[in-house]
Formats: structure tokens, C-alpha cells, sequence
């Protein structure tokens, strides 16, 4: 029992030092509660051999080394990658320097100054929010002028808010991502061997790991990672299908709290951009906009005078039905909360600061390709039948493999 | 001109940029970042949203008065 519960630590260790998602594993969605649950490593409360296979093949170590609780199989990714230690990094970066505020100094920041003396600022940035919210009028009273109607000449601005974000600097940037980029390759290379040939077992635990760590799934079954033994379950399937791109067998999903475009050495080399697009066609989208929060602020409010949020009439229609089977009231329209209104306003040089010759060029590279802008890969599309083929013929070749 | 029409010239020109870039409207919610119901919405409905109208002229390099000429 004392052992199980080291060899737990352990384990759990290495979920938190890889920043490894731990359900499943050490929680779990629990239907009688409603509620996520800790739930124990080792259900009986001793090793056993279906959860320590479980664990090695998620973590791409053996069962002997997580039995031994070997210090250096837990540091074997890290080691090897130097992604590992240099995204840490970058998120502590991050963390820190990204933060914005007001142009008032915190409670913390009133503690430090009263304590030690002179005007520290814990934030990067600070930001005048009235003359934010001054410009923000003017620009109302000018887009008014092409839609009427934008600035409510008798109201009130109400609950103003204001987002944005700064981009930080973090010179190992390059290394970090060409890192993330070499993992990529590597269980690329990985994949295509375990399809041809039996591995070693060295290779076997790395591809495991990077199929977890890198939440690489079989295209057509989205919750299956591509294992080591699921590859070779599947390898004649894969061979059958013959396809040129990596991509339509894998998929891989970002799952990073802090994406690695989150710096400002990321645009330093645009060819690298467009690698990680690659990999994520997501990201363009999502640097577009984190490209106009860096440009700009987004700011909110509501008109005092702004009318009870309504939706499309079908929309509507599926609130009452929702309504129905929950056996309450529809709420009436006038207790509904208001409208918000949003909109950019442009920030100064100033405001820009540091940021700006990277600015305009996040800016085109978020800009439609046409006109120079990151280009999206082409996933394959395919049609819901031929969707349901593909999973039906890896299935089987599963199951066929379950039964020998 | 009434809000509905400005609403719906934001949509038309909205189709005549996706057209003029030479991408179809899936690509465009792809590089948008958007669902592409959204994109029919916006192109049959009109764009009621000004924050969405500045995102889009800023994607396609355009003035945002541009989203509303009326050709």
C-alpha cells in the first residue's frame, strides 16, 4: 500500500513536470456527484497490470521503471527535448510580463511603494482607461456617421470595459518552437516506421509519449491516440489507404495554456510560423485575433438605453422548447440583460510601445493570403460516408486484432 | 438608408472581397477563424456587429468604409 502510494507520486510527478493532462488517470468525471472526482492510481490500492500498462504506455516509460520509480526514465523527454524546460520558462516569462492594468496602482502595488519607497509597477503596461474611453466616443460618433445609430446621442455608457494584450519577449523562443517542431517530425518518422516494422522498445515508449504528449489521434477516431500498439493494429489499414499527408491519418491538437506564438521572437522568422500553421491550421485564426487585442483594445459596454439581447428567431424558438422541458417560465423580454456594444479602438505608438515593429507584422501575417497572409494547410474533406468507412475499417482491424 | 440595409451591404461586400481574393467562403472561415455557418449568416443576413465589420476590413487590408459601398 505505502509502495502504490509512492509509486503514485511519482507518477504524478511526471503528469505535472511534462504538464500531462491527468484524467482519467487521477480524476474523473463522477455521474452521481455531477462533479470531477480524484480518484485513486491504483483502484485495488496495489500496482496492477492493466494501470501500470495504462501509465507506461501514456508515459512512454516501462512498467519496470515505474515500479522502480526511476528518477531518470522521468526525465528522459526532458532531457532529450529541449522544448520541455524552455516552455516552462516561457510561461513564467509570460505569467509576468503580459499582465496589464489601469493606470492606478494596485493594493500591491500601494503595499511596495509605501514599504520601500519610490513608484514601482508590477505590470509591463499601464494604460490611461479615460482616454481609451474618450477616443472610444469619438470613434462611435465617427462610425455613426456610416451605420446611425452607433452612438446613442442620450445615453449613457455603462459597465465599460476594456481588453487587450501585450506580446512578450522571449529569446529562446526559436529553439523552443523548433524543438516542438523536431517532436513533430519525430513521431512522424516514428508513425511511418511502426506501420512498416516492429520497433525496439526504446523507440516503442518514445512514440507513445509523443502520441500523448502531443494529443496525436487517429483522424477517424478522435479519441484513439496513435500508439505504439494501436499503430501497428491499424498498420494495414494505413497501407491500404495510401495517403501522401501525414495529416490525414494524424491529427494533432494544441492544447498549450500558453501558446508558443504568445512572444514576439515567434515573427522573428516567418517561415517558422507557417511550419507551426501546419501543424495547427487553427492558429491563424487564433493570431488574428490576438493580433488586433495587440494592436488594439477591444472595449464593452452597454448603452444605458440599449434594448434586451434577443436572438434569431430559431434560437429563440430552442430557448422556450429548453425552457418547456425544464418546466420554467420564458423570461420576459424586458428582464433579459441588455445588449453590450463592442468595438476596437486603434492604441497610439505609445500605447504600442515596444511592441510595434512587431505589430504590423503579425498584423499581415493574419491578413488574407492574397495579400501575403499565413496560408491555411488543406485538411482532406471527406464526406460523412466515406467518414463512416474509414472508422468502420479501423474498428474492425482493432477489434480483429483484440480477438488473436 | 436603414440600419437592416447597411447590415446587408456589409454582407454583399463581404462575398465581392472573399470573391476578389480568389478563395471560396470555406476558405475564408478557415484563415478567419470562424465556423462557416457564420460566414453564410454574415453573407445572407448582413453584419450587424461593428467589431466584427473592423475585423474584417483589417483581414482584407480594406478601409472600413469600404464594407459599405454600394456599387
Amino acid at each position: 500500500m505505502k509502495n502504490a502510494k509512492k509509486i503514485s507520486e511519482y507518477v504524478e510527478g511526471i503528469f505535472d513536470q511534462y504538464g500531462m493532462d491527468k484524467y482519467q488517470f487521477f480524476f474523473e468525471y463522477n455521474e452521481e456527484k455531477d462533479a470531477v472526482c480524484d480518484i485513486p492510481l491504483f483502484p485495488n490500492g496495489e500496482p496492477d497490470a492493466k494501470t501500470l500498462d495504462r501509465i507506461s504506455t501514456h508515459l512512454g516509460i516501462t512498467q519496470e521503471e515505474i515500479l522502480a520509480m526511476d528518477p531518470a526514465a522521468a526525465e528522459r523527454y526532458w532531457v532529450k527535448y529541449a522544448f520541455f524546460p524552455l516552455y516552462n520558462e516561457f510561461v513564467d516569462v509570460w505569467r509576468w510580463h503580459a499582465q496589464f492594468r489601469g493606470d492606478k496602482p494596485s493594493y500591491e502595488e500601494l503595499l511596495l511603494n509605501a514599504i520601500f519607497g519610490g513608484d514601482r509597477s508590477l505590470h509591463r503596461k499601464r494604460y490611461n482607461l479615460n482616454r481609451i474611453r474618450k477616443r472610444m466616443i469619438d470613434k462611435l460618433k465617427e462610425i455613426d456617421q456610416i451605420i446611425p445609430g452607433t452612438f446613442h446621442e442620450n445615453a449613457e455608457i455603462t459597465n465599460f470595459k476594456v481588453k487587450t494584450e501585450t506580446i512578450v519577449s522571449f529569446p529562446q523562443c526559436t529553439a523552443m518552437v523548433r524543438s516542438f517542431l523536431g517532436m513533430v517530425e519525430r513521431l512522424k518518422i516514428l508513425f511511418y516506421r511502426a506501420i512498416k516494422e516492429e520497433l525496439p522498445e526504446e523507440d516503442r515508449n518514445e512514440l507513445n509519449f509523443l502520441a500523448s504528449y502531443l494529443n496525436a489521434t487517429d483522424t477517424f477516431l478522435p479519441s484513439t491516440a496513435v500508439t505504439y500498439d494501436t499503430v501497428r493494429k491499424l498498420r494495414t489499414v494505413y497501407e491500404e489507404e495510401q495517403k501522401s499527408d501525414f495529416y490525414d491519418y494524424v491529427r494533432i491538437r494544441s492544447h498549450f495554456a500558453y501558446p508558443l506564438w504568445r512572444c514576439q521572437e515567434f515573427f522573428d522568422d516567418m517561415g517558422l510560423v507557417q511550419e507551426y500553421e501546419n501543424i495547427f491550421p487553427e492558429t491563424k485564426g487564433e493570431l488574428r485575433q490576438f493580433a488586433m487585442l495587440i494592436s488594439k483594445f477591444y472595449c464593452e459596454f452597454i448603452w444605458s438605453d440599449a434594448k434586451p439581447i434577443t436572438f434569431p428567431l430559431e434560437q429563440e424558438q430552442e430557448l422556450l422548447e429548453l425552457d418547456l422541458m425544464f418546466g420554467e417560465d420564458d423570461l420576459p423580454l424586458s428582464e433579459r440583460v441588455k445588449e453590450p456594444t463592442h468595438i476596437y479602438i486603434d492604441k497610439t505608438p505609445e500605447e504600442i510601445g515596444d511592441d510595434g515593429k512587431y505589430v504590423k507584422r503579425i498584423l499581415d501575417a493574419t491578413a488574407v493570403s492574397s495579400k501575403g497572409g499565413l496560408s491555411v494547410p488543406r485538411r482532406k474533406r471527406v464526406s460523412g460516408a466515406e467518414y463512416h468507412d474509414a472508422q468502420v475499417r479501423r474498428l474492425d482491424a482493432l477489434r480483429k486484432d483484440g480477438d488473436k | 438608408m436603414s440600419e437592416l440595409s447597411k447590415k446587408q451591404l456589409a454582407g454583399k461586400n463581404l462575398r465581392r472581397l472573399i470573391k476578389e481574393s480568389g478563395r471560396t467562403q470555406q476558405d475564408f472561415a478557415d484563415e478567419f477563424g470562424t465556423d462557416i455557418r457564420n460566414v453564410n449568416r454574415y453573407i445572407n443576413e448582413g453584419i450587424s456587429k461593428v467589431e466584427v465589420i473592423q475585423e474584417i476590413a483589417e483581414f482584407f487590408k480594406v478601409d472600413f468604409g469600404e464594407l459599405f459601398m454600394d456599387e
